[in-house]
């Protein structure tokens, strides 16, 4: 009993117990910096040189991407339906309520029956890149692993084409397995066609390009 | 049993009182002194300063509204929810102690360039040994085509000297998978409508027209049909959005261009846009809307922007303290805010409450370059202390320690 009155005593000796008690003893300055001039001095010690290069660093290797798909060994041609599932909860507002939910199955609709051809190639080897591309035919995009894609454009079978770095994310949308992989894109399905890396090598033997 | 009773009830009496003295809109007296620089104008656009003119840190420095990060620091009591679910549950003994704080703070320099990879705030230009086969398409004076967004969490780097307070002014990570650059020329959906159905068919079939035609109706009536300054004077929680004329620019029609819904799919009332409708038949400044849209939205996917139900709600909700959360969308465009700070420079604006299509106007017509600080509000556990027991997740719950997200 005798804590709970103590208790009470405390909350209503914080809710209005306040009182201006006056300053007693000595006082002394703040010695802390200021926010403003804590923030000037982390501006001056701030490595700029360093942070410049540490951006560059960051963009440059943007432009370069690895994959960790392996080579393909077989020339097929198969079909895949064309759908996302999806792993969260479909909402058009965080309080709205689920349109879908996770796990279902979403089906693309393009407009005008479009379709378009992707290609996934590893430029690691860059005396397989040539052969690899007529192989596959022609693509409207190429995705590129295994070096740098500004190096790609110069190459005249590029001409005229999109040309960007491999993305993981495409790996899991398009359920890559091998490389290279050409895509054609419907809105119901996917045509794959993979071509046997072994093949292309041993042309390129017999040529003496590679021995 | 009865000692948990008791601490719980302390905790709750030192909360409330916490509470009721609100600190919200912290003065740290922090009013930078106007420099020879045409920066410190708070409400008006200056006048144009060409890019890289001066060193970029330094311009960034003087260019930053720091009486807005100031004032944006906000600590409001206790936080030991975390905690009090836990022991809810009988088995966990974890708690996140510590006050419960928010603010706002850039975060990323976006920008929108017409050559491809010229990284223009830094002056670093990636793609002169490139023959352009595809990028250097199109790209015609007037014509804005590539946009980078490119992580900057300044005040991490600023603080990074001062540890301590680090610990209560919790601002973004330097390291993390939120620290990769975005550049739509890596991007295909960026240049490819094609590939963003393809890549986002979710956003088509389902999210499109259910936002745009629905949702992006009624906020445009509901727009129209209320004077957003009306609100405001009865202090409602309206009064947090600014009116489209509190901008840098006046506008023709007050309050028709507000918009109340949480992701400003219609821009107001300006102009139904599909995400992603950017492709190289847009032109200039009007694409830098959508293009960030998408951006968000990608970002989003990949999980690296987190949100925080403060700027939804435009109130607190203590659950995000305890982790992460994430948007149906995976972005939320009422926690950012912008600040132009190339070829001119604007106090904070609102995305989707203030259109970059009139503030950035000319720069279209002149073809300059573009460039903005992307501000993010977070609220955070300042000085968070963990009081870990016995059970696997005080373990392995570091994470809480820093659950500003």
């Amino acid at each position: 009993m005798i804590r709970i009155t103590i208790l009470f005593c405390f909350i209503f000796g914080l809710l209005f117990g306040f009182k201006d008690f006056g300053t007693v003893g000595n006082t002394y300055e703040v010695k802390e910096k200021n926010f403003k001039e804590m923030m000037k001095e982390g501006y001056d010690k701030l490595d700029k040189k360093e942070l410049r290069n540490n951006y560059k660093t960051m963009i440059e290797n943007s432009f370069t991407k690895n994959s960790d798909l392996p080579e393909s060994n077989i020339t097929q041609k198969y079909t895949r339906e064309n759908y996302v599932i999806l792993d969260y909860d479909l909402k058009a507002r965080m309080d709205g309520p689920v349109i879908k939910k996770a796990g279902e199955k979403i089906y693309p609709s393009f407009p005008l029956n479009q379709s378009q051809t992707i290609c996934f190639i590893d430029a690691k080897e860059r005396i397989l890149l040539d052969p690899t591309i007529k192989a596959l035919g022609s693509c409207d995009i190429y995705m590129i692993s295994g070096a740098d894609i500004r190096e790609m454009y110069p190459n005249p079978l590029f001409a005229g084409k999109e040309v960007y770095p491999y993305d993981k994310n495409y790996k899991k949308r398009f359920n890559l397995k091998v490389l290279p992989t050409k895509v054609k894109i419907y809105d119901k399905y996917f045509d794959y066609t993979t071509i046997d890396m072994n093949i292309i090598k041993q042309k390129l033997r017999v040529k003496g390009d590679i021995l | 049993m009865r000692k948990i009773f008791k601490l719980v009830i302390l905790l709750f009496v030192i909360n409330t009182y916490l509470s009721a003295i609100n600190v919200g809109g912290v003065d740290l007296d922090v009013t930078f002194e106007t420099v020879d620089y045409e920066a410190n104008i708070p409400t008006e656009i200056s006048s144009k300063v060409p890019l890289a003119q001066k060193p970029f840190l330094q311009r960034i420095f003087k260019t930053i509204d720091w009486n807005a990060f100031a004032k944006s620091l906000e600590v409001r009591g206790i936080n030991f929810s975390c905690g009090w679910e836990a022991l809810k549950d009988g088995k966990t003994h974890v708690g996140l102690v510590g006050l419960v704080a928010g603010l706002i703070e850039p975060v990323r320099l976006i920008e929108i360039v017409q050559k491809p990879l010229n990284i223009a705030v830094f002056g670093l230009d990636f793609g002169s040994k490139a023959n352009f086969i595809k990028f250097g398409v199109n790209v015609v004076p007037g014509r804005i085509t590539n946009f980078h967004m490119i992580p900057f969490p300044i005040m991490a780097m600023f603080l990074k000297a001062f540890p301590r307070i680090a610990e209560f002014i919790v601002v973004e990570d330097l390291t993390g998978p939120h620290m990769a650059p975005y550049l739509s020329e890596l991007d295909p959906t960026s240049k490819n409508s094609f590939m963003l159905h393809v890549m986002h068919p979710e956003m088509y079939a389902v999210l499109v027209p259910q936002i745009l035609l629905v949702g992006g109706l009624a906020s445009c009536l509901a727009a129209e049909a209320l004077d957003i300054s009306q609100q405001c004077s009865n202090g409602s929680a309206a009064c947090k959005v600014p009116r489209p004329d509190e901008g840098s620019v006046s506008y023709n029609g007050g309050g028709y261009m507000a918009v109340l819904d949480a992701i400003f799919p219609m821009n107001g009332c300006i102009g139904v846009k599909l995400m992603g409708a950017h492709v190289q038949s847009d032109v200039g400044s009007e694409s830098l809307l959508n293009m960030v849209s998408w951006v968000f939205w990608t970002y989003g996917k990949l999980g690296v922007l987190k949100q925080t139900v403060k700027s939804i709600m435009n109130g607190w909700n203590k659950e995000v303290l305890c982790g992460p959360l994430r948007s149906p969308f995976g972005y939320i465009h009422t926690q950012f805010v912008f600040q132009l700070v190339t070829p001119r420079i604007s106090s904070l604006l609102e995305i989707g409450v203030n259109n970059f299509h009139l503030i950035a106007k000319d720069d279209g017509s002149t073809a300059n370059d573009t460039a903005a600080l992307l501000w993010q509000r977070r609220h955070y556990v300042a000085g968070a202390y963990q009081a870990a027991g016995n059970s696997a997740q005080a373990k392995a719950g570091k994470g809480y320690l820093r659950a500003k997200e």
